[in-house]
């Protein structure tokens, strides 16, 4: 039984703290019984290779866990599209400078004189830091301000007007 | 098996799920309008053609124990303590208006299939 001992010890790793030892108690309980049962059914112990595949019917460890946490997300379905939007708009701004980089040192001796790859440096640690704080404040609105934000009425009338040369296109009957 | 057919039983296992996910909800909260404990609870509706495994029945105990529509008290049974959950009152209201909402989907269904 020491297999199923090292599984319980295992979920319990990825539990909620404050439920770990109620839900080992109901988990090992229902192993127990289904154990117990399987035993009475054979007429003799289950060997290692059937407690074995009992576990792997059960399931990883970490996925067992996961169903008793709540939905989390550092930024979720809802701010996504705006995350991946506000990141790809640091991209542009990023590109063109890695590009005149790429420019200089190509084409200009002097530049590649100065040691260039520390420019390169730089660059790299402003990207990172961006990605960084922008991932924060996402996780920020995620956490703090997402729920207060959905429970304001939307307004119609605040839609942003019509793109300039665009024609409407919904129509209904007259 | 073929591409194609892998990435159908994807598909078909997804929408299985999904089709599932409320159906047990409503067969956990009928059915302990007599109080169980998880095993006997599994075990019953197993025998009535709907088995539910550990993994899926005892996190959706307990979310339905943490919107109040059941609880639930550790007891001594043959000497091991067992977690018994019987529905609560708001739990009885509830699943007679799941029931209402199950019953019109059904009366819809049945026409359109």
């Amino acid at each position: 039984m020491e297999l199923i001992d090292r599984y319980l010890q295992a979920i319990r790793f990825w539990l909620p703290k404050k439920q770990r030892n109620d839900i080992l108690a109901e988990l090992s309980e229902d192993l127990r019984s289904q154990i117990e049962d399987k035993e009475t059914e054979l007429g003799r112990k289950m060997n290692d290779g059937e407690l074995e595949a009992l576990l792997k019917q059960i399931g990883d460890p970490l996925l067992v866990a996961e169903r008793y946490l709540p939905q989390q997300h550092v930024v979720g379905p809802v701010l996504f599209p705006i995350y991946c939007l506000v990141l790809k708009m640091f991209a542009l701004v990023f590109i063109p400078w890695l590009l005149l980089w790429l420019g200089y040192t190509v084409f200009s001796p002097a530049y590649r004189a100065q040691d260039p790859f520390h420019q390169l440096a730089a660059l790299w640690t402003a990207v990172l830091s961006w990605f960084f704080f922008v991932t924060v404040g996402f996780a920020f609105v995620e956490r703090f301000l997402l729920k207060s934000w959905m429970h304001k009425d939307w307004d119609p009338r605040k839609l942003p007007p019509i793109k300039a040369g665009h024609a409407s296109q919904f129509t209904t009957r007259p | 098996m073929t591409h194609s057919a892998q990435m159908n039983d994807g598909v078909f296992e997804q929408h299985r799920l999904e089709l599932r996910c409320g159906c047990l909800t409503m067969a956990a909260l009928g059915q302990l309008r007599t109080e169980q404990y998880g095993y006997a609870l599994r075990q019953k509706l197993a025998g009535l053609g709907l088995a539910i495994d550990e993994g899926t029945l005892y996190p959706l105990l307990r979310r339905l124990e943490s919107q109040g529509l059941l609880v639930s008290e550790w007891r001594e049974e043959d000497k091991r303590k067992k977690r018994f959950y019987r529905l609560s009152p708001e739990g009885r209201k509830i699943l007679k208006q799941l029931l209402a909402e199950w019953e019109s989907i059904n009366k819809a269904l049945n026409q359109i299939l």
